[in-house]
C-alpha cells in the first residue's frame, strides 16, 4: 500500500519537475513561482514608493523647507501614488497572494491559463520598468496619479512625463486584465469537485470580486489614457472646451478609480477572513452574508464615481445619485466588520502576530471608514475634499486597511511558502511599531486638514498652525518605515534560523494547510475531497484523501493534469491538461514593452514592427497541440471558452466607455455634428453591419459542424464567415479613412470621438479576422479538440463583436436625432 | 535649490512677514485662520454643524468596535459572548448592527445633508445677493474683478460684512479650486464653465484660503485672502481702487517690458498675463500671499522672482540698479 | 417547485436587484446630465419613471429571493450544491436586495427633491 503512494509521489515529482536555474524562472508557468516573482518585484516597488513618501515627508517636516524642488516634489507625489496602487498593492494582492494561494485553496494544480499567468507577470514587470525609466530621462509623471486635464495636456506639460504615465498605465492595465481573467476562470473552473459556491473559501470570493472589478473597471482607465494620448500626440480633441470637456477625464478616471479602492481592499478582506477563523478557532460567523458583502462592495463601488467630483459644480440632482451610492456602499463593510468582531468573540482567539495585524486592520479600517461616511455628506465633502483630511482618510484605508492584512498575511502564510516558522516575539514587536507609526503618521493629517492644509503642496507657510502636526507625521513616517524593516528582518532571520513549520502550524481551515510546506510543484498528490467551507477541519475527508493516495486513486500522474468542475456546483468535470514551461510569454512581454517605448517616442513604424513580432510569438505560443478538455454542456464549457467570454466582456466594457463618452460629449455640444461636417451615412453602414451580424451565423455553424465531427463542413463554414467579415472590414476601413480625410479628428470633438469609436470597432474586427485566418490554417492541417475550443471561442467572439458593432452603429446614427 | 538661501533665511522671512503688521493680513499669515471648523458665515456654520454631529456618531461607532475587540481579547479563553449569546444571537447582532442600524442612520444622514444642508452650500440664486465678484484662477495667482466697476485687483478680495456676495469663478488655464475654509465650501474653477458660491461673512476680518486643486509647480503658493470690511470701509476701498492710476512716470516700467504682462490703467501697460498693478500699493501682499508687500520684499520679488517662487510665470528680468530705482519709485506711487 | 424554476428564481433574486439599480443609476445619470443641457426633455419625469421601475424590479427580486429561501428551508448553507448553493445565494440575495432598495430609493429621493440643474 505504501509503495503505491510512494510510487505516485515519485511519478508526480518527475512529471511536475521545474527546469533548473534562471532559465527555469524565466520560462516558468508554475503559479507558485510566478506568485513569488510577483511578491519580490512588488516588494521592490513598495520600497520605491515608500522612499518617495519619506522624501516628501522630509520636505514637509517643517514650514518652507528646501529639501526637494517643487518640480521634484510633484514627480514624487505622482509616482508615490502610481507606484503604491498600480505597482504594489494590486500586483501584490492579485499577483502574489492570488496567484500563490487561489489554486492551493481550491484544490487545483495550477491556474487555468498558466502561460497567460506568466505573460501577466512579465507585462507587469515591463510596465513597471517602463514607468520608472522616466526617472532616467528626468521626465517622471508629474500631474498627480489622478492626472487631471488640462494640466496633463501638452500645453501645460510638454515633456514625455504624461506620456510615460498614460502608456505605462495602459500596459499595466493589460497585465492586470490578463491576470484577472485568469483568476476568474480558475475560480470558475478549477475548484475541487464538491466545492460548490457555498463552500468556497471567503478569500477566493474576495479575489473573485476584485478580479471581476478589475476586468470591468480597467477599460475606463485605458480608454481615458487612449483619449489623452490621442489628444497629446495626434491632436484629437476630447478635453478642451468648447467642444470637449475636462470633466470627461475625471468621470472616466473615477469610473475606474472608485472601484479601484475596493479592488485594493477586497483582497485584504479576504486575508482577514482567512486569518480570523484560524486564530479564533471557529468558522466565520454569517458566512453567506460575508461572501455577499464582498461581492456587493465590488459591485456598488462602480456606482460611486462622481463622489470624487462633488466640488466641480455638477448639478445637485446629478450628485444625489453618487451621494446615495456612497452611503449604501458602507453597508457591506459594516456587515463584515461585525461578522469579524463576533467571530473573534465567539471563538477562543489566539492573539498571535497575524491576528494582531488583523486587529490593527479592523481599528484602522473602521477609522478610515467612518471618515469615509463623512464624505458622502456632500456639503462636508465640498469643504474637506482636497485637504489633508482626505489624505488621512484614504491612507487609513489603503495603508491601514489594505496593507495591514498584507503584513498579517505574509506572517500567516510564511510557514506555508517557506516551510519555516517566523519569530513570534519579533513579529509582535513589529506589529506594535508599525501600528504606532501608522497612527502617528496619518492621524494628525485629520487635524491639519481641518485647519485648512490643502493636498499636494510641496511646502507651506509657518504660522498657520500646521507645523507641529507635520513634524509629528514625518516622525511617524520614519517609525513606520522602521517597523516595516523589522518585518522584513523577521522574515530574513526566520528563513535562516530554519525552524521547520510542518504542514499546518496554525490548524488553518482551508485546503492549503492539507499539503506539505513548502508545497510540492504539483500541489496536491490526490484530488482533495471537499464537503464544507473548511475542508482541513473535516478529519474524515482528510483520512479519505490519504486512503485515495494509498490506493493510487485520483492521483492524475500521467502528465500535467488537473481536474475541472462545473461552475456552480463543482460537479466533477473532465481532466484538463496543463501546459509546461514556455519561453513565449516573456518574449511576447518584451516585444510589447518595446512597442510601448516606440509609441512613447512616436516611432509608429518601429512600434508596428514590434507588434508584428508579438503576433509571431503568439503564433509560436499556440503551436503546440494539447488535448484540451472539451464539453458541450453549458456550465462545463472549457477554460478557453470562459477566458474568451471574460475577454469579450472587458472589451464590451471598453465600448460601453466609448459610447458613454460619445453621449456625454454630445450633451455638451449644441451642433452635433458641428457645422460643415456632414451627418453620417445611413444605408452603407446599416447594410455592412447587418452583413457582419449575419456572418456570425456561419462561424457558429462551423463550431456545430466541428463538434459533430464534420471537419470539412466546419472549415467551409468558417471560410464563408471569414469572407463576409473581410469584405465588411475592407469596405468599412475604406470609408473610415475617407471620413478622416474629410473631417480630420483634430478639427472637432465630434470627429475625434467618432473616429476613435469606429477605429476601435474596426480593430476588433481585424483581431477576429486574424484568429479566423489562423484557425483556417490550423484546421486545414489537423483537427483536434484543442482547435474545437478555438472554434467555440471564436464563435462567441463574433457574436459579441456583432453586438458591439450594432451598438456602435446606433451611436453613430444617433447624430441624426 | 539655485537661490542658495538656507531654510533659516526663509523662516526668518516668514516671521518677518508675520511681524509686518501692515494690514490685518498679519492674522492671515500667523493666526491660522484657514480653519474649516471655525465658521464665520451661515453656510460654514451649517457645514461645521454637520461635521460635529457626524464626528459624534463616528466616535460612538468607533468606541463600539474597539470595545468589541477588547471584549474578544479579555474573554479569549472562553468561547461565546457574555450572557450565553451563541451563534444565532451573534448572527442577529451582525444583522442588527451591520445592516439595520447603519441603513437607518445613513438614510437619515443622506436626507439631512444631501437634501437639506446642501441647499445652503449650493450655488445661490443671483437675485438673493447684492454684490457680485468675479474671480479668475491663473497659474499661480487670483484675478479679482468687480463687475460694473473698473476695479481689477489680485489675490485680495474685499467684501462688505453681512452682505450676500455672488462669487463667480473661472480659470484662465488649468483647473484651480477656490476655497475660503471659514466662509464656505470650495468650488472648482474648470475650463469651459463658471462656478458660483455665496460669500456671506458674519464678521469683519481676514480669511485666508488656498488653491485646492493641484495646478502644477506653484500650487503651494497660490493663496488668496478675503478681507471682510464694514460697509463704509468697503465703499471707500472700492472707490479708491476705481480711481485712475497715479500720474507717475511709467517709462522705466515700460522700457523693462513689464507692460507686456501687466496692466496699469491709463498707461501703455496693457498685458493680461500677470496681475493688474493699477493700485499695487493698496494691496498688502505679493505673489499670491507669498510675501508681505514691503519695499524690501517688492525688490526681492521683482528682481528675483524665480528664487522666491520657482516656476512662476514672472521671469527673472535683469535690471540695473538705476533702472530698478526708477521702477521701484513708480510702483510705490501706485496707491 | 421545479428545479429549473428555483434556479431561475435564485439567479434573478441574486442579480435582478443589481441589474435594476445599474439601469436606474446609469440612465438616471445621463437623464439628469442631459436634462441640464436641454438634450433630454422632461428629465424629472424620466427620473420618476426610472425610480419606479427600479423600486419595482428590486421588490420582485426580493420576492424571488424570499421564495427560494422558503423553498430551501432546513437546508444548511454548507450542504452540497445545488441545494446548499440555492440556500446560500438566497440568504445572500436577501441582504443584497435590501441594499439595492436603499440605493434605488435614495437615488430617486435625491434626484427628485432637488430643483433640476442647480449647480451644487
Amino acid at each position: 500500500m505504501t509503495t503505491t503512494a510512494e510510487r505516485s509521489i515519485v511519478t508526480l515529482e518527475r512529471v511536475w519537475e521545474a527546469r533548473p536555474g534562471v532559465l527555469g524562472w524565466l520560462t516558468t508557468v508554475d503559479h507558485k513561482r510566478i506568485g513569488l516573482l510577483y511578491f519580490w518585484t512588488t516588494l521592490v516597488f513598495f520600497a520605491l514608493g515608500g522612499t518617495e513618501a519619506l522624501l516628501m515627508r522630509t520636505q514637509l517636516a517643517t514650514a518652507n523647507e528646501h529639501v526637494i524642488s517643487p518640480g521634484g516634489f510633484n514627480e514624487l507625489l505622482t509616482m508615490h501614488g502610481v507606484t503604491m496602487i498600480f505597482f504594489f498593492i494590486i500586483p501584490m494582492t492579485t499577483g502574489a497572494f492570488g496567484n500563490y494561494l487561489i489554486p492551493l485553496m481550491i484544490g487545483a494544480r495550477d491556474m487555468a491559463f498558466p502561460r497567460l499567468n506568466a505573460l501577466s507577470y512579465w507585462l507587469f514587470l515591463g510596465s513597471g520598468l517602463f514607468m520608472y525609466s522616466s526617472f532616467l530621462v528626468h521626465q517622471a509623471p508629474n500631474a498627480g496619479w489622478f492626472d487631471y486635464v488640462p494640466l496633463a495636456l501638452r500645453r501645460y506639460d510638454g515633456g514625455l512625463n504624461i506620456d510615460f504615465y498614460a502608456l505605462g498605465l495602459i500596459l499595466n492595465g493589460v497585465a492586470s486584465t490578463v491576470g484577472s481573467i485568469n483568476i476568474v476562470t480558475t475560480i470558475f473552473k478549477l475548484r475541487a469537485p464538491g466545492m460548490s459556491w457555498n463552500r468556497m473559501p471567503l478569500f477566493c470570493f474576495a479575489m473573485l470580486a476584485a478580479a471581476l472589478s478589475l476586468i470591468f473597471a480597467l477599460p475606463a482607465l485605458t480608454m481615458d489614457c487612449v483619449f489623452l494620448e490621442l489628444q497629446r500626440k495626434a491632436g484629437f480633441d476630447f478635453f478642451s472646451p468648447p467642444g470637449g470637456d475636462p470633466l470627461l477625464w475625471q468621470h472616466l478616471f473615477w469610473i475606474f478609480g472608485h472601484p479601484e479602492v475596493y479592488i485594493i481592499v477586497l483582497p485584504a478582506f479576504g486575508i482577514a477572513t482567512s486569518i480570523i477563523p484560524t486564530f479564533a478557532r471557529r468558522r466565520m460567523l454569517a458566512f453567506p452574508l460575508v461572501a455577499m458583502a464582498e461581492l456587493l462592495v465590488a459591485f456598488i463601488g462602480f456606482g460611486v464615481w462622481a463622489h470624487h467630483m462633488f466640488a466641480t459644480g455638477i448639478s445637485t440632482t446629478t450628485l444625489a445619485f453618487f451621494a446615495a451610492a456612497s452611503m449604501a456602499v458602507v453597508i457591506p463593510s459594516t456587515i463584515q466588520v461585525f461578522a469579524w468582531l463576533f467571530t473573534v468573540n465567539l471563538g477562543t482567539p489566539l492573539f498571535r502576530t497575524p491576528l494582531l495585524f488583523i486587529g490593527g486592520f479592523i481599528v484602522f479600517f473602521v477609522l478610515g471608514g467612518l471618515t469615509g461616511i463623512m464624505f458622502a455628506a456632500i456639503p462636508f465633502d465640498q469643504a474637506a475634499t482636497d485637504t489633508y483630511f482626505v489624505v488621512a482618510h484614504f491612507h487609513f484605508i489603503i495603508f491601514g486597511a489594505a496593507v495591514f492584512p498584507l503584513f498579517g498575511g505574509i506572517y500567516y502564510w510564511f510557514p506555508k511558502v517557506t516551510g519555516r516558522l517566523y519569530d513570534e516575539q519579533l513579529g509582535k514587536v513589529s506589529f506594535f511599531v508599525v501600528f504606532a507609526g501608522t497612527l502617528l503618521t496619518f492621524f494628525p493629517m485629520h487635524i491639519v486638514g481641518l485647519l485648512g492644509m490643502t493636498r499636494r503642496v510641496y511646502t507651506y507657510d509657518a504660522g498657520l498652525g500646521w507645523d507641529v502636526y507635520n513634524l509629528l507625521e514625518t516622525i511617524g513616517g520614519f517609525i513606520l518605515a522602521a517597523g516595516i524593516l523589522l518585518i522584513l528582518a523577521n522574515l530574513v532571520v526566520s528563513w535562516r534560523r530554519n525552524v521547520p513549520a510542518g504542514r499546518d502550524p496554525f490548524n488553518g481551515g482551508t485546503l492549503e494547510w492539507t499539503i506539505p510546506s513548502p508545497p510540492p510543484h504539483y500541489n496536491f498528490a490526490v484530488v482533495p475531497t471537499v464537503t464544507s467551507a473548511y475542508p482541513n477541519w473535516d478529519a474524515a475527508d482528510r483520512a479519505h484523501d490519504i486512503e485515495k493516495l494509498h490506493h493510487g486513486e485520483a492521483v492524475l500522474a500521467d502528465g500535467h493534469l488537473t481536474p475541472t468542475s462545473t461552475v456552480n456546483d463543482a460537479l466533477a468535470g473532465p481532466i484538463a491538461e496543463m501546459p509546461e514551461e514556455s519561453p513565449w510569454p516573456i518574449v511576447v512581454a518584451v516585444a510589447v514593452t518595446a512597442a510601448f517605448f516606440m509609441l512613447l517616442t512616436t516611432h509608429a513604424l518601429i512600434a508596428a514592427a514590434f507588434l508584428a513580432i508579438t503576433l509571431l510569438a503568439v503564433l509560436a505560443w499556440h503551436g503546440d497541440d494539447r488535448e484540451q478538455v472539451f464539453s458541450t454542456e453549458w456550465l462545463a464549457r472549457p477554460n478557453g471558452w470562459w477566458g474568451t467570454a471574460l475577454f469579450v466582456a472587458t472589451e464590451a466594457t471598453l465600448f460601453g466607455t466609448l459610447i458613454g463618452s460619445y453621449v456625454y460629449l454630445r450633451f455638451r455640444n449644441v451642433h452635433w455634428p458641428p457645422e460643415g461636417i456632414a451627418k453620417p451615412a445611413v444605408l452603407v453602414p446599416v447594410l455592412l453591419t447587418a452583413a457582419l451580424v449575419v456572418s456570425s451565423l456561419p462561424v457558429q455553424l462551423a463550431w456545430r459542424a466541428g463538434r459533430s465531427g464534420r471537419t470539412r463542413a466546419a472549415w467551409r463554414f468558417l471560410a464563408a464567415g471569414f469572407g463576409i467579415q473581410l469584405g465588411y472590414f475592407v469596405w468599412q476601413v475604406h470609408d473610415w479613412v475617407d471620413a478622416i480625410h474629410d473631417a480630420p479628428p483634430s478639427h472637432s470633438t465630434y470627429s475625434s470621438i467618432l473616429t476613435t469609436m469606429l477605429g476601435f470597432g474596426h480593430a476588433h474586427v481585424l483581431l477576429g479576422l486574424l484568429i479566423d485566418a489562423w484557425l483556417l490554417v490550423q484546421l486545414a492541417r489537423r483537427f483536434t479538440p484543442y482547435r474545437l475550443v478555438g472554434l467555440q471561442s471564436v464563435a462567441l467572439y463574433w457574436w459579441v463583436v456583432s453586438a458591439i458593432s450594432v451598438a456602435v452603429l446606433l451611436t453613430q446614427e444617433s447624430a441624426h436625432l | 535649490m539655485t537661490n542658495g538661501k538656507t531654510p533659516n533665511d526663509r523662516r526668518r522671512r516668514a516671521l518677518a512677514l508675520c511681524g509686518a503688521s501692515v494690514f490685518a493680513l498679519v492674522v492671515a499669515g500667523c493666526g491660522g485662520n484657514q480653519n474649516a471648523v471655525a465658521p464665520a458665515s451661515p453656510q460654514e456654520h451649517s457645514i461645521t454643524t454637520l461635521f460635529w454631529v457626524m464626528l459624534g456618531g463616528a466616535t460612538i461607532g468607533f468606541a463600539l468596535v474597539v470595545a468589541l475587540l477588547w471584549l474578544g481579547y479579555t474573554r479569549r479563553a472562553r468561547p461565546g459572548l457574555p450572557r450565553d449569546v451563541g451563534e444565532r444571537g451573534a448572527t442577529r447582532l451582525v444583522v442588527g448592527l451591520g445592516i439595520a442600524l447603519p441603513v437607518a442612520l445613513l438614510v437619515a444622514l443622506f436626507v439631512w445633508s444631501d437634501v437639506f444642508v446642501i441647499t445652503s452650500t449650493a450655488a445661490p440664486s443671483k437675485s438673493s445677493t447684492s454684490l457680485a465678484v468675479n474671480v479668475v484662477g491663473h497659474d499661480w495667482w487670483w484675478e479679482v474683478r468687480y463687475p460694473g466697476t473698473p476695479v481689477v485687483t489680485a489675490n485680495e478680495i474685499h467684501i462688505p460684512v453681512r452682505t450676500r456676495v455672488y462669487l463667480s469663478g473661472t480659470t484662465a488655464d488649468v483647473i484651480h479650486s477656490f476655497w475660503i475654509p471659514e466662509l464656505n465650501r470650495k468650488i472648482d474653477l474648470i475650463p469651459g464653465q463658471t462656478g458660483h458660491i455665496v460669500l456671506d461673512a458674519d464678521r469683519v476680518g481676514v480669511f485666508r484660503g488656498q488653491c485646492s486643486e493641484f495646478c502644477g509647480l506653484q500650487h503651494a503658493h497660490m493663496a488668496v485672502a478675503v478681507i471682510v470690511q464694514s460697509k463704509p470701509a468697503f465703499r471707500r476701498w472700492l472707490a479708491a481702487n476705481a480711481a485712475p492710476a497715479t500720474s507717475g512716470n511709467p517709462s522705466a516700467f515700460l522700457a523693462a517690458g513689464c507692460g507686456d504682462c501687466h496692466q496699469i490703467r491709463g498707461t501703455a501697460a496693457r498685458g493680461d498675463v500677470g496681475p493688474d498693478l493699477t493700485h499695487l500699493e493698496l494691496r498688502s501682499t505679493l505673489a499670491a500671499l507669498t510675501l508681505a508687500n514691503t519695499p524690501a520684499n517688492l525688490a526681492r520679488w521683482i528682481r528675483h522672482p524665480q528664487a522666491e517662487k520657482p516656476g512662476s510665470r514672472m521671469p527673472d528680468v535683469r535690471l540695473g540698479d538705476a533702472q530698478w530705482a526708477a521702477i521701484d519709485a513708480y510702483l510705490r506711487s501706485l496707491r | 417547485m421545479s428545479r429549473t424554476r428555483l434556479e431561475v428564481l435564485q439567479w434573478y433574486g441574486l442579480l435582478g436587484g443589481a441589474l435594476a439599480w445599474t439601469t436606474e443609476h446609469v440612465l438616471g445619470f445621463f437623464v439628469s446630465d442631459g436634462g441640464c443641457s436641454g438634450r433630454v426633455a422632461h428629465a424629472a419625469l424620466w427620473g420618476g419613471v426610472l425610480t419606479g421601475f427600479g423600486v419595482l424590479a428590486v421588490l420582485l427580486a426580493q420576492g424571488a429571493a424570499i421564495t427560494v429561501y422558503r423553498a430551501t428551508n432546513g437546508v444548511d448553507h454548507d450542504a452540497p450544491g445545488p441545494e446548499g448553493r440555492l440556500r446560500f445565494f438566497a440568504v445572500a440575495a436577501l441582504v443584497g436586495n435590501v441594499l439595492f432598495f436603499m440605493l434605488v430609493g435614495l437615488d430617486g429621493l435625491g434626484s427628485l427633491t432637488h430643483l433640476p440643474c442647480v449647480q451644487s
